[in-house]
């Protein structure tokens, strides 16, 4: 198959390669014997999934042989909380690393300490997995959903070859920028036109229902609009007009750094989103 | 509030069915956020609640109303019910002539606005009622109470319709548990609610399947979901290719229709004669026309 290189983005480069050191635990309650090496440490991409380790952590725990009803019921938890396997980690440690951490205790956030559940899945709180099918199914959902969003029809996305869509897939399942990028890029293009809209999901604390509604890159006098002015019409009581570049109530965190806010959304929409095409904002509150 | 918050309202519908029998109560009304369906300890406000006992035929019987109803003033006992219901019959008058002037509000600007289509989900309770349907009212603690006498073991449909702001279509979400409040995994769900004539239709659409899991919107918990990618071409099919009933309103057919055709698809069991026939054999040719589809893959 015909990869292609991906077309030169320093900053998506960047971003790509961006990683969470997570060190993983048993919960000491699931497994018959503590294993001799009690914790596991992984480099993760920030732009990866928990799904994509879980040979690794299973592999680590329980030794080599295990199959898809034990990959199915494996599940993690950071303080307490069932973590959504089908968020990016880097989404995730924004999330329960960082947007939480500003309540509590003083301890380095790194490396990020998750605790690995071997049994009693909580489908009440998870969505179940059927091992990668899943993963793959919902990240498609995704794109799908990111790209009526840039063009507002299906057509494109429902006419994508199977070809294509393995290219993204396998791209991110085995961290290969080139792979992904040379087809993802195409997708973020939009065959040169603008985006209708824009796809961002911003998350607030306290589970919180995710603010995910339909914002143009442009305003009403085709001027392109800044990330301050989108965050403003989404959240406008912390992202104030008038408190220039530095709000007071909160601070935007995208794979966690704070953006420039009078950038250009649509610019940093084309070049910070997490590879499901999604821009995805988490708002700390001061 | 906290700030970010928005209001969010989504249509929510229960239905108990004895796995003995072919008769099911289904529970519906308007939902707000925060405030989960199925815990009603925690029901704060007032919600619009009917019952609708139906039978699997299509026919159905005679309607009956409800209204809003304070929950604070719920009793559970079958005496209490009764009154209540009686209070409320005499105010179907009234209710009546209110739903037909905010429909026509409605309307006068374009019914499938975004902004507008989200409030007329939540106007959809009372539209409902309007229609051919057996209904009553009963009040929360009614469902608990009718959850504990009953003695079959039975299976509790939630659908809940929530409106995408992405698709700009409503979107189906539902989940299944029995008594024992296990939730339905992918498999029971299609042997439970997919009727046997739409199984291979419904599990070849789109990627993997028409049915898939994913947070649900308002409460960020599972739930199971119609892929509204299907949707949005399906509605665009039955609304150029019909001629809604002139006496009616557009936007009830449309919504009337949704319901039909995704809720077919899932068991939702509700009968209504605004969907006509034609919309039904469209939706059936399109979903074979996709099986075919797939397979040329």
């Amino acid at each position: 198959m015909a990869i292609g290189i991906a077309p030169y983005n320093p900053i998506a480069k960047v971003i790509w390669d961006g990683s969470i050191p997570i060190l993983f635990s048993d919960n000491g309650v699931d497994l018959p014997a503590k294993s001799p090496n009690a914790s596991l440490l992984i480099e993760a991409p920030r732009c990866s999934y928990l799904s994509q380790l879980t040979s690794r952590v299973l592999h680590h725990f329980c030794g080599p042989a295990h199959g898809p009803d034990e990959e199915a019921e494996l599940w993690f938890d950071y303080n307490g909380i069932p973590l959504k396997w089908h968020y990016p980690i880097g989404l995730l440690y924004d999330i329960h690393g960082l947007q939480a951490a500003t309540r509590s205790s003083s301890e380095s956030p790194l490396p990020w300490k998750v605790t690995a559940h071997f049994r009693d899945f909580p489908a009440d709180k998870l969505i179940r997995r059927q091992a990668v099918d899943s993963c793959q199914d919902y990240y498609m959902a995704m794109i799908k959903e990111a790209d009526y969003l840039r063009n507002g029809s299906t057509k494109r996305i429902m006419n994508m070859s199977k070809a294509d869509q393995m290219q993204l897939w396998d791209g991110l399942q085995s961290n290969n920028y080139d792979q992904f990028w040379s087809m993802n890029h195409k997708l973020l293009a939009n065959e040169g036109t603008i985006a209708k809209s824009l796809p961002v999901r911003i998350y607030l604390p306290d589970n919180c229902p995710i603010i995910q509604e339909p914002v143009s890159p442009l305003d009403n006098d085709g001027q392109p609009r800044t990330l301050g002015q989108i965050l403003h019409m989404a959240v406008p009581d912390l992202f104030p007009l008038d408190d220039g570049e530095s709000p007071t109530a909160a601070t935007a965190l995208i794979h966690g750094v704070v953006p420039d806010l009078s950038a250009s959304a649509l610019w940093i929409a084309q070049n910070l989103s997490y590879p499901d095409t999604f821009l995805h904002i988490v708002i700390v509150l001061h | 509030q906290r700030p970010g918050q928005r209001p969010r309202g989504y249509l929510a519908l229960t239905e108990i069915r004895p796995l003995s029998s072919n008769d099911a109560l289904v529970f519906f009304g308007r939902q707000e956020q925060e405030t989960p369906w199925t815990n009603l300890d925690n029901t704060v406000g007032s919600n619009h609640f009917s019952a609708i006992p139906i039978d699997r035929s299509p026919a159905a019987t005679a309607a009956t109303v409800g209204a809003d109803v304070d929950v604070d003033a719920a009793q559970s006992s079958e005496e209490a019910l009764l009154d209540e219901l009686d209070e409320i019959n005499e105010d179907f008058e009234d209710i009546e002539a209110i739903e037909a002037a905010d429909l026509s509000t409605l309307e006068a600007s374009n019914p499938l606005c975004s902004l507008h289509i989200e409030e007329e989900l939540l106007l959809t309770a009372k539209m409902l009622t309007c229609s051919p349907l057996c209904s009553f009212a009963l009040i929360p603690s009614a469902l608990k109470w009718v959850k504990d006498t009953m003695e079959d073991d039975y299976l509790s449909v939630t659908y809940h319709i929530v409106y995408s702001p992405s698709f700009q279509v409503p979107v189906l979400y539902f989940n299944a548990c029995r008594s024992n409040g296990l939730i339905l995994p992918l498999e029971q769900i299609y042997e439970s609610l997919v009727p046997n004539d739409w199984r291979t239709g419904v599990r070849n659409a789109g990627l993997s399947g028409g049915i898939s899991q994913q947070d649900h919107p308002v409460l960020n918990v599972p739930f199971f979901y119609l892929h509204p990618c299907e949707t949005v071409p399906l509605m665009e099919t039955v609304q150029s290719g019909q001629n809604f009933d002139e006496s009616g309103s557009f936007l009830e057919s449309y919504i009337m229709t949704w319901i039909s055709l995704t809720g077919q698809a899932v068991g939702l069991a509700v009968s209504t004669q605004a969907a006509s026939e034609a919309a039904l054999a469209t939706v059936k040719a399109k979903v074979a026309e996709g099986v075919e589809n797939q397979s040329q893959d």
